[in-house]
């Protein structure tokens, strides 16, 4: 499967105190929210490049 | 083929005589995100556009739009359009330009491919209506995105013309083929493909993730050229069978799983300058995991532009917005698209 995903900012997104509730990340130029979900497409994406030392999720602001 | 006959082929082979057609909005007629609009997509990214399919480039850019008129095959109104608007080239082995759809899991289990099933891997008949200015051979991937893949080809024989193909492939008895809500089949018409993604084993399963034949049209790097699709049919069946048209509800509905929106999600009311307050929205359909969340429109008095979002299920998402002064009469709207898309 060819990557068809260009993710170029990552930061962990605060919601209701928890600080790690889902990421704001800018995927194809457009920002996005993405769950903590491994089913979802762009979560799973980001978690490859993690693992992979490709991508850094920054803290929450 | 008499239709009783047809019926009794269709029967024999295993296959619905309802909703066969594996592929959602084959007809084209779904566009949530950008309505009759054409859309670019630029190297290298990769975009939904009509809905449940992408466009893929690494190498130029290209746009899509939904499209009608009057030379459409019979029967359909709309057709996708994707047009070259600055060319690609295959300088670069992994240079790539792929319009493609992604089947869920849960949609392709009843093939029995992979023999994890008791019976026989089914086989499967592709068809679609094409209209191109390039004529030539082109190629379409079949993958499980593990470790079964399928390369064949289509002949585009009279220049803007509609014509129509079908690609009829025995069903694989082997491979890791996933069950549940993941990627299931992904079906990839080859607009231009660089060396590192081609075969000469075609009409087979291989191992390997080739997408195109050596020889397969480079559509890709003609400046202007157009290609046309509509009528995107898979189903069980040795040759192709009528294309199934739906009601537009229940093909709006079944895009739904995979892309929605909410147009206007409100809150209003009184509020304290740093306070959080919070709106959860339902959503149309149950999505096929929880969705990604974008904004698409907003407004606000008393509030920021920023949003943050959680609680996700397949079914609603929620939204957090904190004040940043005391008010009455306060409020925010946020316009937003979900994303769950293979």
């Amino acid at each position: 499967m060819i990557n068809k995903m260009s993710i170029t900012k990552a930061q962990w997104n605060e919601y209701k105190g928890n600080k790690k509730e889902c990421i704001k990340a800018t995927i194809d130029g457009v920002e996005m929210f993405v769950p903590i979900d491994e089913g979802n497409t762009e979560y799973a994406e980001i978690k490859r490049q993690v693992d992979a030392g490709e991508l850094t999720i920054e803290d929450a602001d | 083929m008499s239709k009783a006959a047809e019926l009794a082929a269709l029967i024999g082979t295993g296959a619905s005589t309802s909703k066969r057609n594996m592929l959602m909005n084959g007809d084209m007629r779904v566009s949530q995100r950008n309505g009759t609009s054409a859309v670019t997509v630029s190297a290298s990214a990769g975009a939904y556009t009509l809905d449940r399919w992408q466009l893929y480039t690494n190498s130029g850019n290209y746009s899509v739009q939904q499209i009608t008129d009057s030379t459409l095959p019979s029967g359909f109104l709309n057709a996708a359009k994707i047009t070259v608007s600055s060319v690609g080239n295959t300088s670069g082995s992994g240079n790539a330009v792929h319009f493609e759809q992604k089947i869920e899991a849960n949609n392709i289990s009843h093939l029995n491919w992979g023999g994890g099933n008791a019976g026989t891997a089914k086989t499967c008949t592709l068809s679609f209506f094409v209209k191109s200015s390039v004529t030539g051979t082109y190629s379409v991937h079949f993958g499980n995105d593990n470790d079964r893949f399928y390369v064949a080809t289509y002949t585009v024989d009279s220049a803007n013309t509609w014509e129509k193909k079908s690609i009829t492939l025995a069903g694989p008895s082997d491979g890791t083929w996933n069950t549940g809500n993941g990627r299931g089949l992904e079906i990839v018409w080859v607009l231009l493909q660089g060396s590192g993604g081609t075969t000469s084993s075609l009409n087979q399963w291989i191992s390997a993730e080739d997408f195109a034949s050596t020889s397969t049209t480079q559509w890709g790097t003609n400046s202007g050229a157009t290609f046309f699709l509509t009528g995107c049919q898979f189903e069980i069946a040795g040759v192709a069978q009528p294309f199934e048209h739906e009601g537009f509800e229940q093909n709006l509905a079944r895009c739904q799983r995979y892309y929605s929106k909410v147009e206007y999600s409100n809150w209003s009311g009184r509020v304290s300058s740093g306070n959080a307050y919070y709106m959860h929205d339902g959503l149309r359909q149950t999505m096929r995991a929880n969705p990604t969340a974008s904004i698409l429109s907003q407004s606000q008095s008393s509030f920021p532009t920023d949003r943050s979002f959680g609680d996700y299920t397949t079914e609603g998402v929620g939204t957090q917005c904190t004040a940043s002064q005391n008010a009455d009469g306060a409020y925010w709207y946020t316009g937003i698209a979900l994303n769950a898309e293979l």
